[in-house]
């Protein structure tokens, strides 16, 4: 499914990623989380929702990632960041 | 009154609710220990109370098990008051749980737990502005310092007395962006300094690198295994000779007071020569716990699912699948049921079929006396290498079953990785000592009425009491069972019976061997030469032994690791499928080890 994109703010045009493309040691400031129900709700019980900053910590190769949210250190999935899209904070 | 301890996962709630009640329920430093509810009591200035600990939640919706029954038990009435444990060092996260609980009508007392890492991070908390703020009494404490403990229990039964229901902003009614922004902004107003915890972050670069993480995990557990045997082993001399005494004495004290031979033979020849053998190997059995426990109040062991992300994901199953498959180290039987924190059930069915493959400690005396009776100095290699023969199985079974339910697909890694600490020395007292005890208590029963049956089946025949073991109905059975375990070079009939003997508990085919073959004591270097000698009359030389050990790691785990795979996965199909297969397994996997090896001795 295609959606399609209604936004036309430049900065969403420009720099608009996911978690996945951030590279360890950057901060993503969370403006969309598209993932399955309840992974997304678990995500949210713990403060990743939109409007929150998620600092990446550690990567690897494949993409898990062990981030920081809120002062707590998480292992996530690479299936899980690709789900988290914003833009990167400065 | 009814206490009720809420909290997110690993903030200390059992920790704290242990403390109270001085039970012994497991504490780990890794989230969902607590799976059910827990009930104790406590009397304080003379009166008596109940303790509920609840499970770790991270908040009161209904999407998991353990929130389902947490949010049911409060929302019944079950408790007067509320204790609502947080973990100070991580309070923004913890109290979108707090607010929940607040909106429920029930007195709520918030133990700020960890304070003592708080104060030694130089960090600073108002706790009566965040009282003020959060409309409800909070205590700062240590439940592993036991500090604050008392002042809490006053202040809850105060609560709980006085009926006083919180007075907190309307909470329900703002979106989630809304309640993260407050509570932001609530704790911003009361704690100063919120440092980055530079420890855990240093030792997380060397430990969490993609490379050399890997390559330390593999380290860890080689020196883990390496402690077990040398130290072990340096332990059992002293215990080797206490129970050569007694057994001399019991054989003394038999003889002086006339005691029938039959009777005679079944107490120092079946139940002590049994029971006896596997008393030799607490040693190991302790170090081996020992070092889990170590590794898991540490907190390094949430890390190694992260870890081992990556390979676990090329096996189609999540990082966190590791967790359980890493306790099958220690005992198959909580490891499956470690395996309900999964959330798939395709992933929940997979970790409980490899997850037998894991070499439990109760295989470990067979290793150490096989491998000790025929590899000499090679002892501790044959052992270490069944360790990894059981995880490449592991590995193995998961790929084949990879292909299983295509479709549906795995959930991503989520999970908490806690702070690094210094392992609580009573925690892991307590976690070692709870092994023991079933160690000792499997010894006691299980082991106890394997050796006694053992005995008499070895004794008696279709004509009665037998001289000759050869007549015995053990041997008739295991003459049954013999010709099939041919081509995995067991074909004898003492082996086939020692590894029927072994589904009720591995230890069992240590005490079987001792019993089949009359050698007390056979854990010494003297039992172990026996035992050689004995078997190199059948012609069993090395790559048979090899062979036997394969099979032992690999076939049936015990009575009561089926019995666990049965309930978890309520399916008797599965269960028996995971049987067969298990033995499927050993079969051709001994065979083929039994084959190599007659190539090289």
């Amino acid at each position: 499914m295609i959606k399609k994109e209604t936004s036309n703010s430049k900065k969403d045009l420009i720099k608009k990623m996911t978690l996945l493309d951030c590279k360890t040691g950057e901060t993503l400031s969370v403006s969309e989380i598209r993932l399955e129900e309840a992974l997304q709700y678990r995500l949210q019980i713990l403060g990743i929702v939109p409007g929150s900053q998620v600092h990446v910590l550690h990567k690897k190769r494949r993409g898990a990632m062990v981030i920081r949210s809120r002062g707590a250190r998480y292992a996530l999935g690479a299936g899980a960041a690709k789900g988290i899209t914003g833009v990167k904070a400065l | 009154m009814t206490i009720a301890f809420a909290g997110n996962p690993n903030c200390g709630k059992t920790t704290l609710f242990n403390a109270y009640t001085g039970a012994s329920l497991k504490v780990a430093n890794w989230p969902g220990v607590t799976v059910e509810k827990k009930e104790g009591t406590c009397t304080y200035k003379g009166e008596r109370h109940t303790l509920v600990d609840l499970p770790g939640t991270y908040s009161l919706s209904s999407y998991t098990m353990e929130e389902k029954l947490t949010r049911q038990f409060l929302l019944s009435g079950g408790a007067d008051v509320i204790i609502d444990v947080a973990d100070a060092s991580c309070l923004t996260r913890n109290l979108y749980l707090t607010m929940q609980l607040t909106e429920l009508g029930i007195p709520v007392v918030l133990a700020l737990n960890m304070m003592d890492i708080l104060k030694k991070r130089g960090a600073k908390l108002d706790v009566r502005r965040l009282s003020e703020k959060l409309g409800i009494p909070v205590v700062p404490l240590s439940a592993r310092r036991r500090e604050g403990l008392d002042i809490l229990l006053d202040t809850a039964l105060e609560a709980a007395k006085s009926k006083t229901t919180p007075t907190a902003p309307q909470f329900a009614q703002m979106e989630a962006q809304e309640q993260f922004a407050w509570i932001e902004a609530t704790v911003a107003a009361c704690l100063t300094d919120n440092r980055p915890r530079a420890f855990t972050d240093r030792i997380d670069n060397a430990l969490l690198h993609p490379f050399w993480g890997l390559l330390i995990f593999f380290a860890i557990m080689a020196v883990v295994f390496l402690l077990t045997f040398t130290l072990g082993d340096l332990a059992k001399i002293p215990l080797e000779a206490a129970l050569d005494q007694l057994y001399s004495a019991v054989g003394r004290g038999l003889d002086a007071i006339h005691t029938a031979p039959w009777l005679s033979s079944l107490i120092t020849d079946g139940i002590l020569a049994g029971v006896g053998g596997i008393l030799t190997f607490l040693p190991n059995i302790v170090l081996l716990f020992f070092a889990l426990a170590f590794l898991e109040d540490s907190g390094y062991m949430a890390r190694v699912a992260y870890i081992m992300d990556g390979i676990m994901g090329s096996l189609g199953m999540s990082g966190r699948a590791f967790i359980p498959m890493l306790l099958g180290f220690g005992c198959t039987v909580p490891a499956i049921m470690a395996s309900r924190a999964l959330e798939s059930r395709r992933d929940r069915l997979r970790v409980m079929l490899v997850t037998p493959f894991m070499s439990c400690s109760a295989r470990l005396p067979v290793y150490i006396l096989i491998a000790g009776a025929f590899f000499g100095k090679f002892a501790p290699l044959a052992a270490f290498s069944m360790y990894v023969i059981g995880l490449l199985t592991a590995i193995l079974i998961a790929r084949c079953t990879k292909s299983l339910h295509k479709k549906e697909k795995q959930p991503p890694l989520l999970l908490e990785l806690p702070d690094y600490k210094a392992p609580a020395m009573r925690t892991v007292v307590l976690y070692v000592w709870e092994k023991v005890r079933d160690y000792l208590t499997r010894a006691g029963t299980t082991i106890f009425l394997a050796s006694i049956v053992l005995w008499v089946l070895l004794n008696f025949g279709p004509g009665g009491f037998v001289t000759s073991m050869e007549d015995s109905f053990a041997a008739w059975i295991g003459r049954g069972a013999a010709f099939l375990l041919t081509p995995c070079g067991l074909g004898m009939w003492q082996i086939a019976v020692a590894l029927i003997a072994g589904i009720a508990a591995k230890e069992v085919v240590v005490s079987s061997l001792a019993v089949l073959f009359g050698i007390e004591n056979i854990s010494s270097v003297a039992g172990s030469t026996a035992l050689r000698a004995s078997l190199a009359a059948y012609g069993f030389g090395a790559a048979n032994a090899y062979a036997l050990m394969v099979f032992v790691l690999l076939y049936i785990p015990c009575a009561a690791a089926l019995a666990t795979i049965r309930s978890e996965s309520k399916s008797w199909l599965w269960t028996a499928g995971a049987a067969v297969m298990q033995i499927g397994v050993a079969w051709i996997l001994s065979a083929v080890a039994y084959r190599i090896g007659c190539l090289f001795i």
